[in-house]
C-alpha cells in the first residue's frame, strides 16, 4: 500500500516520537540513577544501585535538586568523612552536600565547584586535598567524567546544551537497561552506601561484594593500586600541568580555588591530609609531583 | 556540530528547517537561500571561529579570483591564467599548510637529520572536500563552463551544511542552479530525506559505532609490536572494512537526506561497492563524487588514457597516490593509494589480456562469485594501510593475516560477534542500498524499474520501521558513563 508522502513523514516523526517518549516517561518515573527523584511521595531517599556506579552523575543532579550553599569537594576522605551534619558549617541543615567522590582529581573538583555555584550561590565550601594534589599535578579528569552534565556560570549557551544532555541521558539506552535491572533486581535490600547529603556512609563502607575484598583484602587494595597507577599511565599526563585560573594565569589549584572564592564571597577550609599507598606509588610512575 | 548529536536533530535542524520552509513557501526565495546559507555559517561555526573566519576569507579570495575569470571570458589569456594559477595554487598552499605541514617537516627531519619544530595548527573541519570544489569551480569558470553564478548562491554552494564537512564533493554545475529554488518543492523530496537520514543515522550510531568494537584490540596490539592471531587480524581487518563502508555510506546518506529536506538533490556517493567484481566497477561505486574529481581535474588533465598504455597506468598511479595522501597525511595513505593504482593498472591489463587467453565468455554465477571475491580480499588488504597507526604495524596486521601469527583462538570477546559480522557481510553483498530503498536511484538492471522500489518505500511499514530506527538511534547517541574508577 502506498501513502500519501506527508502522511508518510508524520508516521515517521510519530513512531519516533512515540517509542522515546515512551522511554522517557518510563525511566523518569523508575529514575535508576536517582537525578529527579520525582516520585518518591513518601519522603524517603529511596536506594538507587545502579547510581553507585554513576556517582559523578548522581552527584551532579543531587546538587541541582538540593541547591546547597554549603559543599564539600575532594576524593573518597572527605566523601567518608566529612559530616554534613557537624555543628561547625555555618549554613542550616538542608542547605548542605557533600559533592567530593572517590578518586576526583582537581580539575572535576573545578567543575563540580562551578556547577555548584551556577545552580545557586555558595557561602561556604570544604575542600580536602592529598598532599600530592597541593603541586600542578592532576589537571586532567577522568575517563568518566562528564562536563556536559555540568553547568559554568555565565554560559548561557554551555547551560542550555545541560538541558539537551538531561534529555539524552532519559531516553538513552543504558538509562533504559539500568531501569529494566531495578525493575527486576529491586534495591537488593542492602544498606545505602550514599546519603541524601551526598556523604559516603561510613558504616557499610567496607562492604563489598566482590569475592576479591572478601578473601583477602591486602590483595583487593593492591589491585586498586595497580589500577590507579594504570590509570595515570594511561590517562595521566607525562609532565605536570597546571591549572589555569580564570583570568589565564596557571597556578595550582589550591590558589585557583581560592581566588575563585575571594572572587564571589565564597568562605574556603582547606584540608591537607598525606597521601597514602597508592599515590605514593603512582606520582613517580606518572611524572607527578 | 554533529548531525549525530541532539543539539543538531533537536534543535538546529527543526528551526533551520521551519524558517526556510516558512520562507520558501511564502514566495521569498532569496530570503530561503540567504536564511539557509547563515544556518550553515552558523553549523560551521559552532565547532569553531577560527575555522570559519578562514572559510569567509577562501569563500571571499575565490569568489574575486572566479567573478575575475568571468569578467575577462573572452578577454587576455595570460591574465586568465594568472587568475586560474593564484587560486589553484592559493587553495592548495592553504590545504597544504593546515594538512601536510608537519608530515612534510617530519619526513625532512627523518630525512636530513635536522630538528624541526612541528606547527601548531588544527585542521579546519572539511577543509579538504571545499578546497576541492573551489579548485573545480575555478578551472570551469577559466574553461567557461559556469553558467550560473551569482552570491548567494555561490555562498551556499561553499557551505551548504550537510555537504560541508565530509562530502558528498558536489559540482558546482549540480548545486548552484537548484539553490534559486526556482518552483515548488517536489511532493517526496521531505518524506524521501527523512527516511534517507534516518536510514544513515542508523548505519553510522547502531552499526558502524556497534562494530568498531571489533576493530581496535588487533589494529592497537599491531601498534604495540605485538602479532596478533590470523583470526584476530582477520576479523579486525573486515569489521574495519564494514565499519568504514556502513559510517561513511552512513554519512553520506544522512547528507543527502538533509539536502533533500531543503529540496536540494546531492549526487549519490556510495552504490554498493561491496558487490563490485572488479577494482574499476569498486571506485564507480566507492567514495563516487571524489573519484569524479579526481577523473576529471587530475587523470584527465595528466592526460588520461590518450597517450598510451605506459602513460595511462603512470597517470593511474599518480592519481591515485594524490588520493591517497588526500585522505590524511601518512605513509600509509600514500601506500593504500598506491596499492589501489596498482590494482587499477592490473585490472585494465587484465581486461585488455582476456580476448588473448580466450576468456571472452559470458559470466555466471562462479565467475562473479570468484570476481567479487577477488575484488572484495584486494579492498580489504588495502584498508590495513588505511587503518594502521603506521607502517609497521600495517606490515604487522599483513603477516597476521598471512598466518605468521598463529591461529589463535577462534572467539570473539563480543557477543555474538561473528553472527554480527556474518549478518553485515550478506547486507553489504547482497541487500539492495539506502538509496535504492529510498528509491532515490541506481537501477542496477534496466529492467526493474525504479518506481517499484519507490511504492515499497512510501509504504506505512517502511515508515513505521524508518521511525523505530529514528528512535533507536536517539536513545544510543549517549551512554551514560560509568564510574570507572569504583571503589578506590
Amino acid at each position: 500500500m502506498r501513502i500519501d508522502p506527508r502522511f508518510h513523514v508524520v508516521v515517521v516523526l510519530a513512531t519516533a516520537s512515540l517509542i522515546c517518549g515512551s522511554v522517557l516517561l518510563f525511566n523518569l518515573f523508575v529514575d535508576p540513577f536517582g537525578m529527579y527523584r520525582l516520585f518518591e511521595t513518601d519522603g524517603s531517599h529511596a536506594a538507587k544501585p545502579a547510581a553507585y556506579r554513576r556517582v559523578k552523575l548522581a552527584k551532579a543532579y543531587d546538587l541541582r535538586r538540593v541547591e546547597p550553599e554549603a559543599i564539600v569537594l575532594g576524593t573518597s576522605r572527605s566523601h567518608v568523612a566529612l559530616r554534613m551534619t557537624h555543628d561547625g558549617w555555618k549554613v542550616p541543615l538542608g542547605r548542605r552536600y557533600n559533592a567530593a567522590f572517590d578518586g576526583a582529581t582537581t580539575k572535576e573538583m573545578d567543575a563540580y565547584l562551578l556547577h555548584a555555584h551556577a545552580v545557586h550561590p555558595l557561602r561556604q565550601v570544604v575542600l580536602g586535598l592529598d598532599f600530592w594534589q597541593l603541586g600542578y599535578g592532576a589537571a586532567w579528569t577522568r575517563k568518566d567524567f562528564d562536563p556536559s552534565i555540568l553547568f559554568e556560570p555565565e554560559k548561557p549557551l554551555h547551560n542550555a546544551a545541560v538541558y539537551a544532555t538531561d534529555l539524552s541521558l532519559l531516553v538513552s539506552i543504558d538509562t533504559t537497561k539500568a531501569s529494566i535491572a531495578l525493575l527486576r533486581n529491586g534495591d537488593s535490600g542492602g544498606p545505602q552506601w550514599l546519603a541524601p547529603d551526598g556523604q559516603r556512609l561510613g558504616d557499610v563502607f567496607f562492604r563489598r561484594i566482590e569475592p576479591a575484598y572478601s578473601s583477602s583484602p591486602g590483595s583487593y587494595f593492591r589491585d586498586i593500586d595497580r589500577q590507579e597507577i594504570g590509570f595515570m599511565l594511561d590517562t595521566g599526563p607525562a609532565v605536570p600541568t597546571a591549572e589555569k585560573t580564570r583570568d589565564g594565569r596557571f597556578s595550582p589549584f589550591p590558589c585557583v580555588f581560592r581566588l575563585y572564592c575571594q572572587n564571589h564571597r565564597i568562605l574556603p577550609r582547606q584540608r591537607y591530609r598525606p597521601a597514602n599507598l597508592h599515590n605514593t606509588c603512582s606520582c613517580p610512575s606518572t611524572g607527578n609531583r | 556540530m554533529l548531525f549525530n548529536s541532539y543539539l543538531f536533530i533537536l534543535l538546529f535542524l527543526p528551526a533551520a528547517l521551519f524558517i526556510f520552509h516558512a520562507l520558501r513557501s511564502s514566495g521569498q526565495h532569496r530570503m530561503a537561500t540567504a536564511a539557509l546559507a547563515f544556518a550553515s555559517l552558523v553549523f560551521y561555526g559552532w565547532w569553531s571561529v577560527q575555522a570559519l573566519l578562514l572559510l569567509l576569507f577562501l569563500m571571499a579570495a575565490n569568489y574575486t579570483l572566479v567573478w575575475g575569470l568571468l569578467r575577462s571570458a573572452g578577454g587576455a589569456a595570460r591574465l586568465r591564467l594568472a587568475l586560474l594559477v593564484t587560486g589553484v595554487a592559493g587553495n592548495l598552499l592553504v590545504l597544504g599548510y593546515f594538512k601536510y605541514a608537519n608530515f612534510f617537516l617530519e619526513n625532512w627531519s627523518a630525512l636530513f637529520g635536522t630538528k624541526v619544530d612541528f606547527v601548531a595548527v588544527v585542521l579546519p573541519l572539511g577543509l579538504s572536500f571545499f578546497t576541492f570544489q573551489k579548485i573545480a569551480l575555478l578551472v570551469d569558470a577559466y574553461q567557461g563552463r559556469v553558467r550560473h553564478f551569482d552570491v548567494l548562491g555561490y555562498i551556499l554552494f561553499v557551505s551548504f551544511f550537510p555537504q560541508l564537512i565530509a562530502g558528498p564533493i558536489v559540482h558546482h554545475s549540480e548545486v548552484m542552479p537548484q539553490f534559486a529554488l526556482n518552483g515548488p518543492m517536489r511532493k517526496t523530496d521531505f518524506a524521501q530525506g527523512l527516511m534517507l537520514f534516518a536510514i544513515g543515522l542508523s548505519k553510522k550510531v547502531l552499526v558502524a559505532d556497534t562494530i568498531a568494537q571489533f576493530v581496535g584490540p588487533a589494529f592497537d596490539a599491531a601498534a604495540l609490536g605485538q602479532l596478533p592471531s590470523v583470526v584476530q587480524a582477520w576479523t579486525a581487518t573486515v569489521a574495519y572494512t564494514l565499519q568504514l563502508y556502513f559510517d561513511f555510506s552512513g554519512y553520506s546518506d544522512m547528507a543527502i537526506g538533509l539536502a533533500l529536506l531543503f529540496g536540494i538533490r546531492l549526487p549519490p556517493n556510495f552504490n554498493s561497492p561491496y558487490k563490485a567484481l572488479n577494482i574499476i566497477e569498486f571506485w564507480r561505486q566507492w567514495h563516487m563524487t571524489l573519484s569524479r574529481f579526481l577523473r576529471d581535474y587530475l587523470y584527465v588533465p595528466l592526460g588520461g588514457n590518450r597517450h598510451g598504455e605506459v602513460r595511462r597506468f603512470a597517470n593511474l598511479l599518480v592519481t591515485m597516490v594524490l588520493g591517497g595522501l588526500w585522505h590524511g597525511a601518512a605513509w600509509t595513505f600514500v601506500l593504500w593509494g598506491a596499492l589501489h593504482g596498482i590494482f587499477l593498472a592490473i585490472n585494465h591489463l587484465w581486461i585488455a589480456l582476456r580476448p588473448h587467453i580466450g576468456l571472452i565468455g559470458p559470466s555466471n554465477f562462479f565467475t562473479r562469485l570468484a570476481s567479487r571475491t577477488v575484488t572484495f580480499v584486494a579492498v580489504v588488504t588495502a584498508w590495513v594501510f588505511f587503518r594502521a597507526a603506521d607502517l609497521n604495524s600495517a606490515v604487522l596486521i599483513l603477516r597476521a593475516m598471512a598466518g605468521y601469527g598463529g591461529h589463535g583462538e577462534a572467539t570473539m570477546d563480543v557477543a555474538y560477534g561473528p553472527e554480527i559480522l556474518v549478518t553485515l557481510l550478506a547486507i553489504v553483498w547482497f541487500a539492495p542500498n539506502s538509496l535504492e530503498l529510498t528509491g532515490l536511484c541506481f537501477r542496477r538492471e534496466p529492467a526493474a524499474p525504479n518506481r517499484i522500489r519507490f511504492a515499497g518505500a512510501m509504504s506505512p511499514q517502511w515508515a513505521v520501521i524508518c521511525g523505530l530506527l529514528l528512535a533507536l538511534c536517539l536513545m544510543s547517541l549517549t551512554q551514560v558513563s560509568e564510574f570507572l574508577y569504583f571503589q578506590f
